[in-house]
């Protein structure tokens, strides 16, 4: 998992909680790197389900809960560290489905090691976006919490419904999203 | 304490900054990074693409390209080039230019920069062999050095061809010369003939009817002589014998009878010459069939045994390996027989004793050559030209009809697409040449005629 996502979590844990949580979070998920990341470095997605658990635990909120809710902060701060990213596009199903092949793409650029899941768009009409995750670390809960920042970064209203299609070995869901009128 | 405190605060805060600033610049390099790398690819793509269009281009251009550096060595060549020169690229490189193209370190010296061409240029290859060369060459910087491009495109075919064409075309030209005055020969021949006839007819009357009135002057004259006592006959005899005195009869009979034999002669001789121009009006006739020309020779020879006299040496040199060719015997040992006879005519008018003809037979080129060589003075300079026009001869009057050459050459350049020429030859004063094409380099001369006629 890249870097940035552990950054991140770390800022959004630090800001909520203060530094000496975050510090008590770390000790307790006994990380391997310690807690020593970069942006631009990628770690091991173990490390994150250590963390998230430990805040579980610390705080009282289901795991998927929490990945939904770093997810949809997560989206917010891509668009403030990346902003050329986001230009061009003016509507969250536009966003979403050049994820694969735009946004991907860009990412690889900067990181040709990166190991990003696939999201095929399936449906693309202008009230219905069904996009198929695909991805061996499992994070479909910080996946659907991205989709939720990203209707709000639009602030679009939208109906979020999640299918299982596969668990093992890869997490295979689809979402169905249905726009809302405003 | 709690400045402490805020003090770390403060610090953490500014390397956690100073972080994302690294973070950031790093990501800004990368991206940058990336734009190169992915320009550097599509640029070394491009190159890739380039070198190989233009590898691909000298490995199929049909000329021959050299590369030759300021010190006049040859630096490097395209795969038409290693063909021309008979040796590899790395044989060849490192040569000084001049090995293979004689002559081109005056003709660089002389080039400025820029383009230049040569219109015929001689290009040696490694084998010792030659070719005739067009040659376009340039001048200047190529990349960081200064050398000379020379594009070499071999001509040999075409100059081969173009001489081909050329000797074919002057075949044709001389075949309608020779036609236009064979049209001649026989309109002249025509309206010749019947006069001659008629003369010839009268003189051979008048020489019958002389010979009556000799046997009927001599009755008279035995009347004369019977009556010559009778003193009747006396003054009339007297009257008969002054006036015989007078023309000398006798004499005036004798001189008419020698008068009409050679009336008789010339007309036959001025016959004869209209039957040669017949002859020379019609050359394609006779059969044509495959024959040994060496046989020919040797008939020819036999034939004119008679006129060769015992002081005149006649060698022989055939070769023993001629095709046989497929010609008009009867036509083509006619003329070998009158270059013989002309070579023995020849050597009996300038040499008071001795004398050599040689006569000899070999393949050239697809040409069967037969050269007849005589040392009886030759044939002036100025004379060459004109010694196969229809009627000129240097033989005295009444002895050469003037025909024999012009005919010859008929023969063998209409009759046998062949050439006869005079050419020169150590030891002999004069040398007819006759070359005869061999059956393959006949049909390429047919096949060229007919293009010339269907072009035409």
């Amino acid at each position: 998992m890249k870097g940035a996502v552990f950054t991140e979590l770390f800022d959004y844990v630090e800001d909520a909680h203060g530094p000496e949580f975050l510090q008590e979070t770390i000790d307790a998920a006994d990380l391997p790197t310690k807690g020593v990341y970069a942006t631009t470095g990628t770690y091991p997605t173990s490390e994150m389900v250590s963390l998230v658990s430990v805040l579980s635990n610390s705080s009282g909120i289901a795991v998927p809960d929490l990945l939904r809710v770093f997810g949809e902060h997560l989206f917010g701060r891509f668009t403030v560290s990346y902003p050329a990213l986001f230009e061009g596009c003016d509507d969250a199903f536009s966003f979403l489905a050049s994820v694969e092949n735009v946004i991907h793409m860009e990412v690889r650029k900067l990181y040709p090691d990166a190991e990003l899941p696939t999201f095929e768009t399936a449906v693309h009409t202008d009230t219905h976006l069904q996009l198929i995750y695909r991805s061996r670390r499992h994070m479909g809960d910080l996946c659907e919490g991205l989709i939720k920042g990203c209707l709000a970064h639009f602030e679009e209203e939208a109906v979020i419904t999640r299918t299982t299609l596969e668990e093992s070995p890869d997490s295979v869901i689809q979402f169905d999203i249905e726009k809302q009128p405003k | 304490m709690t400045e402490n405190i805020d003090l770390y605060k403060s610090i953490a805060a500014r390397e956690k900054a100073s972080r994302k600033e690294a973070e950031r610049l790093l990501e800004e390099k990368s991206r940058e990074l990336f734009s190169q790398q992915e320009a550097l690819e599509v640029s070394t793509a491009h190159l890739k693409k380039t070198a190989t269009l233009l590898s691909e281009i000298m490995r199929v251009a049909p000329d021959g390209v050299y590369m030759i550096s300021s010190s006049l060595k040859l630096h490097d060549c395209n795969a038409a080039a290693t063909e021309q020169l008979k040796m590899s690229r790395g044989e060849m490189c490192g040569h000084e230019a001049e090995e293979y193209f004689p002559g081109i370190t005056r003709v660089l010296a002389d080039a400025g920069d820029g383009y230049f061409s040569l219109e015929q240029f001689r290009v040696r290859s490694a084998d010792g062999s030659s070719f005739p060369a067009e040659v376009r060459g340039y001048h200047g910087p190529i990349g960081s050095e200064r050398i000379y491009l020379l594009f070499v495109h071999d001509i040999a075919k075409r100059v081969a061809s173009e001489k081909k064409r050329t000797r074919i075309e002057q075949q044709l030209d001389e075949a309608r010369r020779l036609e236009a005055i064979g049209a001649l020969s026989a309109g002249i021949a025509h309206e010749i003939n019947t006069p001659i006839q008629f003369i010839g007819d009268n003189l051979a009357f008048l020489q019958e009817a002389l010979k009556k009135i000799h046997i009927s002057w001599r009755k008279y004259e035995g009347l004369r002589s019977a009556v010559a006592q009778d003193e009747a006959y006396k003054d009339l005899v007297k009257d008969v014998d002054d006036h015989s005195k007078e023309v000398r009869l006798d004499v005036l009979v004798k001189d008419i009878f020698e008068c009409l034999q050679e009336s008789q002669e010339g007309i036959a001789q001025v016959r004869d010459i209209v039957l040669l121009m017949k002859e020379f009006s019609h050359p394609g006739s006779g059969e044509s069939d495959d024959v040994d020309i060496n046989r020919l020779i040797r008939n020819a020879l036999n034939i004119s045994k008679r006129n060769i006299d015992s002081g005149i040496i006649v060698e022989q040199d055939l070769s023993e390996n001629l095709p046989e060719l497929n010609c008009r015997q009867s036509q083509l040992q006619q003329v070998i027989l009158n270059l013989v006879l002309n070579a023995v005519d020849a050597i009996k008018d300038k040499r008071e004793e001795g004398g050599k003809i040689r006569i000899s037979t070999k393949s050239v080129d697809g040409f069967v050559q037969i050269r007849i060589s005589d040392n009886g003075g030759g044939v002036p300079q100025s004379l060459r030209q004109k010694i196969f026009d229809p009627f000129f001869t240097t033989k005295p009057v009444g002895k050469g009809t003037g025909q024999g050459l012009a005919l010859a050459k008929d023969v063998i350049v209409k009759g046998h697409s062949g050439r006869l020429t005079l050419v020169d030859e150590a030891s002999f004063d004069t040398t007819f040449l006759i070359e005869l094409p061999m059956a393959h380099v006949m049909e390429e001369i047919i096949s060229a005629e007919e293009h010339d006629v269907t072009a035409a």
